[in-house]
């Protein structure tokens, strides 16, 4: 105790423990006492068995913890390898039958997670009606271990809360599907009795149509461009009973005026109001002359008519239409004409500048010269901010939208009707002859031809055919020839829609031939952002398309998950070698070779037919008597035809090609019964009327009727006025001088053509021929085709050259967009004619980001092999997403 | 006196109390803390390797002659180096990430069928990341805070260890099926016997698996990683091995539909899509 007294004073408080001072030798044995003393203690002993608590304490919810979290940490692997399961058996949940991947899943689970043992009944795989989310949850037991080894809590079983959730997602892709309508698509493939191709594209695109079914509502658009060598912009009869479809319409006025640049669509209002407005409104114009006959020139009437735009014109295709006849019909000023859907504007538009050729449509002070100042030559804009414009490209290459300031890049309808060849009232098919035709011919085989012209014998056997009786004769002169039977369909997620729209594609039963560059290039337009406020198209969510994807170096501004691609389709015997010039009138067809119809115009024309013209130039009936007359038909003293003279036998022929059924009744096959009817009218009754007064019923009329007629002749030429296939969407006197830029050159493909269409020939280009056999042709042959023979082989090179020309360019055009072209030929390759056009093909798709050297066409001799190739083609990647 | 002697206990009593008991309190607290750390890594790797497999199942992209590139600008090469220092820090041991497809060719040599699906086919390693890399670590381990034998049983030698034996070897060189003897899932053995029924065995020919395979020797903790690792090296304490494989199948189609033959056709694959 006093050992304790001696210990030294400290300034310390009371129970601060107490600092180990440097200790003599006798602390140890302080320190010993004191811990002695202190254990037995009962503050020493209570605070012993507190701290060993409190050490227990921590050891045990310590080690519970850390157990827990050991446990945790296993479900945490259960919940990842979960998941992995669901990523293993991924994209089979995207298919029909979802419960049928359950046994997938639990076998999946089973083979990442160790201890996992799945009851499979409980394993359940459904999709929730509101989210669309697939829900997967799993049930069975897993084998939880402790830290410290051992099973623990054994097989625990799986929450059944415990649900993983995914979903499928794309990235969201517009394709622009442009499809060869052209005649030949009406053949089966491999020429034999198979289904046509147009069936198989058909079914191809259904193929489609069922692709876009199993992906997320928008994410594959398509827009279908059937072409020819034209497109049609609009469909004008299938709003039901007749009435033109609104949106198509607007379209329309929106190409003719221009889309305004705060993205409002104009209505027809804004466009009639425009077209008092000299500065563009003059251009909103529209081949207005119903059944001239005279006047193809689609801007000759340049003031937009009042009520052009109105209902009326917009519901002209329905069957039943009566226009009146005024200046058509002199003789029957109130008559009306009924027409069918076929007889007048069927949706086709042609570039406005396209009619430049017209002289008193060219642009003050522009001379074919002025190439400096050519006027449809023009940047194309980025389609984005940041990308580059494309710059001087021709107008009818490119995607520059049309806009009312700067009127070249309207456009204005094209295929009204120009040559009222005749009309039957019975109707389509009939095979009964038409009064135009029939007479027209008899009168140039009296005036100017006996006997009767090849071409025009040509003709004659052309009239039984189902055509005659409309406006257009056989689909190859003017009013809608050229124009495809089938409207574009802008972008569309609307799978019915777009169902309807396949089930309507036609070919085009006229002489339209292929002109690939046109299906290319109206595809660009229906994936340009820049023609959004043209076509007025947002997807399911309301967003404006076509949208803006990001072109190769651009981020910004742009969606990167947004995919075009254009997939060219076409049996592509390229019939662009068949178009020819001009400007002159005789080259009306655009088609050489094939048909009779240039041939038939040139023969007619007023060089070959004299007589037949200068008595169409008369207006009084002596003087147009006096023709027959001076061509050696005998006429009466009332200058009816004298059926006694030896020249009946040329008025009898006149008729001959018709002679006998079906053409004609057969007592027109008597001569007699032919000269009954010949030797009551004049030439004038006969050909032009009016009836004379008094036999108003019974002469002119009456002959029309027994002939089984209904209509007069019109002059012929009204089928030979001068236009061509380049008309169409703009390539009239293009200058072909395709891209001189240095940012993004597009090749110069031939010199500027001047004065001339684009496919003119030039004789310095082509020694050898003359003018005439430029201008009247000798058939331009096929790649490799029976015509590559005389002059044509001589043409044939340039023009391929210039239009597949055009065809790479749009190509190249296209892949500088970012925009994936992919070429789908249908047919064999096997005879030169099919390896040329595939050639071609492969540069298209060679220059929008096709591989050189590598075969980029798809060639699709069957129709199997055709769906075949559309199904791989639209075959977008999924992606399987886990929602939480 | 009771009471001077009264505050002498307890004012040595506390002295001692700090002395003797807060050390073992800090220790057991550390212990704790670190056996924390020990079983939330195991958390980690749990999240962490099956998050980096998918992020390259999802990022990566097939390209020409069978070689997966990741994409451009992707998160995946920033993933991999966070993960893998990670690792490094934690213990030393080994990581490795294989791509793998359905190979179209049996051990025979004789082509697979393609369907009906699932027909069995062994999968085959498309490409491998090792790390380190072979070329400058030819044991392919790291050393970290364990040290001793570079990664311990983590390295070839000691695969024998019961731990991992499980899975019976690591990944294939790039190039090779995996063998009858060689697991690509860690557990598919366990639900059958029958190597043609393993799921690996059955994957779609349009599908392609990430692996990620990670050993860690010692496992991680500042304190008990050296002291585990000191006692296996003693021991052979292995089941403180910590082995993770997780697997990530492809979450994006391939381009073609089912299991069409013309898969590996580079053209259809890159971008998919119309």
């Amino acid at each position: 105790m006093n050992e304790q007294h001696s210990l030294p004073q400290s300034d310390q408080p009371a129970g601060a423990p107490r600092e180990a001072s440097p200790a003599p030798p006798a602390r140890r044995y302080l320190l010993r006492r004191r811990a002695a003393s202190f254990l037995p203690g009962t503050d020493g002993g209570g605070m012993l068995v507190a701290i060993s608590f409190v050490l227990l304490f921590l050891a045990v919810t310590g080690s519970a913890m850390t157990n827990y979290a050991w446990r945790e940490a296993q479900w945490e692997e259960f919940h990842a390898s979960s998941r992995a399961a669901v990523s293993a058996v991924g994209m089979r949940l995207g298919g029909a039958s979802l419960q049928s991947v359950s046994d997938p899943l639990s076998d999946a689970l089973e083979a990442l997670q160790p201890g996992v043992v799945i009851d499979r009944t409980k394993t359940k795989v459904t999709r929730d009606p509101t989210t669309g989310d697939i829900v997967i949850t799993f049930g069975g037991t897993f084998a939880v271990t402790d830290m410290w080894g051992g099973g623990g809590g054994g097989a625990v079983p799986v929450p059944s809360g415990n649900e993983i959730r995914v979903r499928f997602e794309s990235d969201n892709y517009e394709v622009a599907i442009a499809a060869d309508i052209s005649g030949s698509m009406g053949q089966s493939f491999g020429g034999g009795g198979g289904p046509k191709k147009i069936e198989g594209l058909q079914r191809a695109l259904e193929a489609v149509t069922q692709v876009m079914q199993t992906v997320d509502a928008g994410a594959i658009m398509v827009s279908l461009v059937p072409f020819t060598s034209a497109v049609n912009v609009a469909d004008t009869a299938t709003g039901g009973a007749g009435t033109a479809v609104t949106e198509d319409k607007e379209r329309y006025v929106r190409m003719l005026a221009g889309a305004t640049s705060n993205g409002a669509a104009l209505g027809l209002n804004d466009v009639l109001l425009n077209a008092k407005n000299a500065s563009y409104g003059q251009w909103v114009d529209t081949f207005q002359r119903y059944g001239v006959g005279r006047s193809m020139a689609p801007l000759r009437s340049r003031k937009l008519p009042s009520g052009v735009l109105d209902n009326t014109d917009w519901d002209m295709r329905r069957t039943g239409l009566k226009i009146p006849l005024r200046g058509v019909r002199p003789d029957k000023p109130t008559a009306k004409w009924e027409v069918d859907d076929i007889d007048f504007w069927n949706g086709c538009l042609m570039a406005r500048w396209g009619a430049y050729w017209d002289s008193s449509a060219r642009p003050p002070g522009w001379t074919y010269d002025d190439l400096g100042n050519w006027p449809v030559m023009r940047d194309a804009p980025g389609w984005t901010q940041g990308a580059s414009a494309i710059r001087g490209v021709p107008l009818h290459l490119s995607d520059v939208p049309p806009d009312a300031a700067d009127p070249h890049t309207l456009f204005t309808a094209y295929s009204w009707p120009d040559g009222f060849v005749a009309q039957n009232s019975r109707g389509i098919g009939n095979r009964t002859n038409s009064a135009d035709n029939l007479l027209q011919v008899a009168m140039v085989r009296m005036l100017d031809g006996n006997p009767l012209p090849n071409a025009l014998r040509s003709l004659a056997d052309d009239l039984g055919s189902p055509r005659i009786g409309h406006w257009n004769w056989r689909g190859a002169v003017g009013g809608n020839n050229l124009c495809p039977p089938t409207p574009i369909t802008p972008l569309t997620y609307d799978i019915q829609n777009m169902s309807a729209d396949i089930a309507k594609l036609r070919v085009d039963t006229g002489q339209a031939p292929t002109l690939l560059v046109r299906g290319m290039v109206w595809a660009l337009r229906t994936l340009s952002p820049l023609w959004q406020d043209v076509w007025g198209l947002t997807d399911h969510r309301g967003v404006a398309r076509p949208g803006r994807s990001c072109p190769t170096g651009v981020t910004g501004n742009c969606d990167a998950k947004l995919h075009k691609s254009i997939i060219l389709v076409s049996d592509g015997l390229p019939a662009f070698s068949n178009f020819h010039s001009s400007r002159t009138r005789s080259q009306v067809y655009g088609r050489l070779g094939q048909g009779q119809g240039d041939k038939v115009c040139s023969e007619v024309s007023r060089h070959q037919l004299p007589n037949y013209h200068a008595a169409w130039a008369e207006t009084q009936p002596a003087d147009f008597n006096d023709h027959f007359e001076n061509a050696g038909i005998a006429l009466t003293a009332n200058d009816r035809f004298d059926t006694s003279d030896s020249s009946v036998a040329r008025m009898l022929d006149a008729f001959t090609p018709w002679v006998g059924p079906p053409r004609f009744p057969a007592d027109l096959s008597s001569d007699a019964n032919r000269k009954l009817i010949l030797d009551q009218y004049t030439p004038w009754e006969l050909f032009r009327g009016p009836p004379p007064a008094g036999r108003t019923t019974v002469a002119a009329d009456g002959l029309v009727q027994h002939f089984n007629l209904d209509g007069r002749p019109r002059e012929t030429t009204g089928w030979c006025r001068p236009w061509s296939p380049f008309t169409p969407y703009g390539s009239v006197d293009d200058h072909t001088l395709v891209g001189d830029d240095g940012a993004a050159p597009l090749p110069k493909q031939l010199p500027p053509v001047r004065d001339a269409a684009p496919l003119h020939i030039d004789p310095a280009r082509s020694p050898g021929l003359t003018a005439a056999q430029i201008r009247y042709g000798e058939p331009v042959p096929r790649y490799g085709g029976r015509h590559n023979a005389g002059p044509a082989r001589r043409i044939a090179p340039e023009l391929n050259t210039r239009v597949n020309g055009w065809l790479v360019d749009a190509c190249r055009m296209a892949g500088q967009r970012g925009v994936r072209v992919h070429v789908v030929y249908i047919g064999d390759n096997f005879l030169p004619a099919h390896r040329a056009a595939i050639a071609e093909l492969e540069k298209c798709a060679d220059q929008a980001g096709g591989r050189a050297g590598q075969r980029d066409v798809h060639v699709t001799p069957t129709q199997a092999a055709l769906v075949r190739k559309f199904r791989d083609l639209f075959v977008v990647r999924r992606s399987l997403r886990f929602v939480s | 006196m009771g009471g001077r002697l009264g505050w002498r206990a307890t004012a040595g009593s506390a002295a001692v109390e700090f002395v003797l008991m807060a050390p073992l309190v800090l220790v057991f607290a550390a212990f704790i803390w670190d056996l924390r750390a020990y079983v939330s890594h195991r958390t980690d790797l749990a999240r962490e390797a099956y998050v980096l497999a998918e992020v390259i199942s999802d990022l990566a992209e097939r390209d020409d002659a069978m070689t997966f590139v990741l994409e451009r600008n992707s998160t995946a090469p920033t993933l991999l180096d966070a993960f893998v220092e990670r690792l490094a820090r934690r213990g030393a041991g080994s990581l490795d990430i294989a791509i793998v497809v359905r190979d179209d060719e049996d051990r025979a040599g004789n082509p697979c069928a393609v369907t009906p699906p699932p027909s069995p086919c062994p999968p085959l390693v498309a490409q491998r990341w090792p790390w380190p890399n072979p070329a400058t670590d030819p044991d392919r381990l790291w050393s970290g805070p364990g040290g001793g034998a570079a990664g311990g049983d983590c390295a070839p030698a000691a695969w024998d260890i019961p731990v991992r034996a499980a899975f019976l070897s690591s990944l294939p060189d790039e190039g090779d099926q995996f063998g009858s003897d060689r697991l690509m899932l860690p557990n598919e053995n366990a639900s059958s016997a029958v190597e043609d029924q393993w799921f690996s065995r059955t994957i779609p020919s349009q599908q392609w698996w990430v692996v990620v395979d990670v050993c860690l020797h010692p496992g991680p903790g500042t304190f008990t990683g050296p002291l585990i690792a000191a006692g296996m090296n003693a021991l052979d304490f292995g089941s403180f091995v910590t082995r993770v494989r997780a697997a990530w199948a492809s979450i994006h189609d391939f381009c073609q539909p089912g299991d069409s033959p013309e898969w590996r056709d580079p053209r259809n694959v890159t971008p998919c899509g119309p």
